[in-house]
């Protein structure tokens, strides 16, 4: 049995209600509830008494020091088996992880740990690998999301790798390791016998000399399923010494992050060897890098190979125009796995959305999520896509939020959607402004058809 | 006689409480736009701030690409829908006489997956919405970039 309470101011009545329920579960999750160190006591004691529990998250509290102390030493004294421990975001400071490491220790059912957006420091994450080095510690997978981290705590996580065989996952994102850090990380990795499956390194100043390391690294764990790049300057060149590792035989990799990383249509040449070829990928993302149309052309020409089968491509913001759009349609018309497209904030316009509807109403294509917010679109271009939505057999979800059509795009929408025989499930529009008029009838159609989510 | 006084108040009271269809709905809009868009006293304006008002206020399922929250007085908001604080903008929209105390939230990650990450953007600037009856229904992300 869960207990899931998200957002929610909780009164002192209300908490009184709640505390059984957190003795008696499996799963608890109070996050952003207003918890501080003082409701930690009570916490403490139920988590005690609970003996069935196995998931606990906390995330977005102010529990603080004290708190976190509190609730750790309230798993220390339970009989419970707890593997999933979330303490994100909770006000955790260098300060307050000496005394962590002793209650840590001695969880050795914990399997997973996401202390993420904490200001730990590297003094603070040092003292915490105290308590993951200890042969009891049997942790597979640690998240360190924002947690001040720079590269001097990168000594300490190598060890770790190399000392536990049993790691699967490690989320360092968003904390300044920079070229010397992911450098250290990755001979840890290198060494290590451990089966990693989960990688992500995005914004953490990786360069393109580290693309040497990572493409070692990713040729030699078979078991990495997914690796998260983004938000690192890589640019062609890393991509150029990375492709190496990611065509080896032993990567099986199924998720990229490729987001924002100085990729223009030069790199995508060297990942499109990868797309044709790597059965294994199902979801890449490049967004945010300027592709081009050149870049997409190049793409889609790697979609259309047997090879490729791919199901999810986000390519948002990466400066795709309307000309683009025809080899989309080719693979929108041919392949049949893909069944995601972001092209959200790339300027296709009304034409570029034309040429894609001559696919999309296609009998054969499979394609059931599509992201087309901030395209430019107009009234015009939801007249194209008005008899699309009715005809097509694939499509869920559509978003078009951020475009600047008006009250008659939008209308001409509903007089699809509203359809019985129209099979989209969600309508996202966000950032579109209608008239009381329009308002009073999106309301009614939401009542007539409750399958459909009209998100706006 | 008394029976129908007594008859006449319900009656008067009843006409009182019975809403006319077009203030409730534009009231529901006009919170709507609340929800998404005014935050009185935010607690430190940056991405730590975005990631849980995003959360919050309902935005992340999927996660809303750019979303701007206006602080201090909801008058002020109001007042653009009048001449107090507004003036008209392009066709049908209105912008703000007076600059506003605002953060802008912009989607930072590789797919409208959440968990949503943002990237927080503090500013004072002047605002574009639209109004229905006097009541702010909708604002304008795309006047200002960061």
């Amino acid at each position: 049995m869960s207990l899931d309470i998200q957002c929610e101011q909780l009164s002192d009545a209300r908490w009184a209600e709640l505390l059984p329920l957190i003795q008696q579960y499996q799963v608890v999750r109070l996050e952003d509830c207003g918890l501080t160190e003082v409701r930690c006591k009570d916490i403490s004691s139920v988590l005690q008494a609970n003996p069935t529990l196995t998931e606990l998250s906390l995330r977005t509290n102010e529990l603080g020091n004290a708190g976190v102390h509190l609730v750790l030493q309230g798993l220390q004294n339970s009989t419970c088996k707890i593997q999933k421990l979330s303490l994100q975001n909770c006000g955790l400071t260098e300060a307050g992880c000496g005394v962590l490491t002793g209650p840590l220790r001695s969880l050795t059912t914990l399997r997973e740990l996401h202390l993420n957006d904490n200001p730990l420091g590297d003094a603070g994450l040092q003292l915490l690998c105290k308590a993951f080095l200890d042969p009891q510690c049997h942790l597979e997978r640690l998240q360190l999301e924002y947690c001040n981290l720079t590269a001097t705590s990168c000594e300490p996580l190598a060890t770790v790798l190399r000392a536990k065989p049993d790691f699967k996952e490690l989320v360092l994102s968003n904390n300044d390791l920079h070229e010397a850090g992911v450098h250290t990380l990755c001979q840890g990795l290198k060494d290590s016998a451990c089966q990693l499956e989960l990688l992500k390194l995005e914004n953490c100043g990786i360069t393109s000399a580290n693309c040497r390391d990572l493409c070692d690294v990713v040729g030699s764990k078979a078991s990495l399923q997914e690796l998260g790049l983004g938000c690192n300057k890589l640019g062609n060149a890393g991509i150029a010494t990375l492709c190496p590792g990611l065509l080896h035989p032993n990567c099986r990799l199924r998720t990229l992050w490729l987001w924002e990383c100085d990729i223009t249509a030069e790199g995508c040449k060297d990942l499109c060897h990868v797309l044709r070829t790597k059965q294994s990928l199902k979801e890449l993302s490049l967004a945010s890098n300027e592709l081009g149309d050149e870049g997409a052309r190049l793409l889609c020409d790697s979609l259309l190979e047997p090879g490729c089968q791919l199901e999810s491509l986000w390519v948002k913001s990466c400066s795709l125009t309307a000309a683009c759009c025809s080899h989309f349609c080719s693979v929108l018309t041919q392949n049949r796995s893909l069944l995601e497209l972001q092209m959200s904030n790339n300027p296709l316009g009304d034409s570029g959305v034309q040429e894609l509807c001559k696919a999309l109403g296609q009998p054969g294509t499979v394609l059931r999520v599509l992201w087309l917010g901030d395209c430019d679109v107009s009234d015009i271009g939801c007249r194209s896509l008005a008899p699309i939505l009715l005809a097509s057999r694939s499509l869920r979800e559509l978003d078009l939020s951020n475009n600047c059509m008006g009250d008659s795009g939008v209308l001409q929408l509903m007089e699809s959607i509203k359809q019985p025989s129209c099979v989209l499930q969600q309508l996202v529009l966000y950032d579109i402004y209608w008239s009381e008029e329009v308002e009073d009838q999106l309301r009614a159609l939401e009542e007539e058809r409750p399958s459909l989510r009209i998100i706006s | 006689m008394a029976m129908c006084l007594g008859s006449l108040l319900l009656v008067f009271m009843l006409g009182q409480v019975v809403t006319p269809p077009t203030l409730a709905q534009d009231n529901s809009r006009y919170r709507h736009f609340l929800t998404q868009h005014y935050d009185a006293k935010p607690k430190g304006r940056n991405d730590r701030y975005c990631d849980s008002m995003m959360e919050r206020r309902g935005l992340t399922s999927p996660c809303k690409d750019t979303n701007t929250f206006v602080h201090g007085n909801k008058g002020s908001i109001k007042a653009i829908c009048g001449n107090k604080n507004g003036n008209p903008y392009r066709e049908n929209l209105r912008i703000s006489k007076s600059p506003l105390q605002v953060t802008t939230c912009k989607h930072s990650g590789g797919s409208p997956r959440p968990p949503c990450r943002y990237r927080a953007t503090a500013g004072f600037r002047h605002i574009v919405i639209a109004c229905e009856n006097s009541l702010p229904v909708h604002f304008d992300e795309s006047f200002f970039h960061p």
